[in-house]
């Protein structure tokens, strides 16, 4: 059994090259398509999100000391609730996938980050204007598309798991975590 | 014109295995031994030949309560897989 697996020079013949390629490309969506994602996986990130939004706007918005708090809190569900299902993930599955990571938790996704501004500025707004009613609406908006950005990823890396596998780059998370901060930093100097 | 094809990843299951690896940043021993349908010691084997090479990057872990080995493709891998990828396609292409 091992004879044909082992290392060889001798020349490949084209269809043995094809039969190579094939295989190995089967090899790998047969993997990627075993991969499953934990129960509640989209819900519980979706509400985590409307939960940091909602949080996120009310802190902003009230800067006293229980008004951080209330921000530190959101932002702890969804750092609690993004570990647990990534542990979960990858215990269920004996694999990680970077861009996972990444993508649906981190929302560097494009539809995830742009739904997520968009969101967050407009509770963020609306915790300042005086239209406390909008906050939530805008939350639970805003989980609820980046709970459907994330379903979306998961079925464009199962199509095409060499492409969406590897997270994004150290520099390009640092990146993000700096605009987020300078987009708080203004909101709050706007105010 | 002979094509620039690897030595290391001519045996099917190591080109399968380090296809495999491009799925996942990373995947445990039994996962790729159940996708790959080999024994325990064919799997070892070929990894240790890749990891000998700097292709593939194995390192002790746990998963479920237990010990076991996780492997992950390593950017000197992931670039002789695609000019080995590569190679291959040229040797197809120069018949059709």
């Amino acid at each position: 059994m091992l004879s044909n697996m082992e290392s060889s020079e001798r020349p490949i013949a084209p269809s043995e090259a094809q039969a190579a390629i094939a295989d190995a490309e089967s090899g790998r969506t047969r993997l990627a398509s075993s991969l499953r994602l934990p129960s509640y996986f989209h819900s519980s990130i979706g509400a985590a999100i409307a939960v940091q939004i909602g949080t996120g706007a009310a802190g902003v918005a009230n800067q006293e000391i229980w008004g951080m708090v209330v921000l530190a809190g959101g932002l702890l569900v969804f750092v609690l609730v993004a570990a647990v299902q990534l542990a979960r993930f990858r215990r269920l599955n004996g694999a990680w996938v970077g861009g996972l990571a990444s993508q649906v938790l981190l929302g560097t996704a494009g539809l995830a980050s742009i739904t997520y501004a968009a969101a967050f500025g407009l509770a963020t707004w609306a915790a300042l204007a005086g239209a406390g009613w909008l906050t939530p609406i805008a939350a639970v908006a805003g989980g609820g598309a980046y709970a459907w950005a994330g379903r979306r990823w998961w079925h464009s890396y199962q199509g095409a798991p060499a492409e969406h596998s590897r997270g994004e780059h150290a520099v390009v998370l640092v990146a993000a975590g700096v605009l987020a901060l300078a987009f708080l930093v203004a909101l709050v100097a706007l105010r | 014109m002979t094509p620039n094809l690897d030595p290391i990843l001519q045996a099917p299951a190591r080109l399968k295995l380090m296809t495999m690896l491009t799925a996942v940043s990373e995947a445990e021993f039994a996962t790729l031994r159940e996708v790959l349908a080999v024994s325990d010691s064919v799997l070892s084997k070929h990894v240790s030949a890749l990891a000998a090479d700097k292709y593939v990057r194995s390192r002790k872990g746990m998963h479920a309560g237990r010990r076991t080995t996780w492997i992950s493709l390593t950017p000197v891998g992931r670039a002789a897989l695609r000019s080995h990828v590569a190679a291959l396609r040229e040797l197809i292409a120069g018949v059709e």
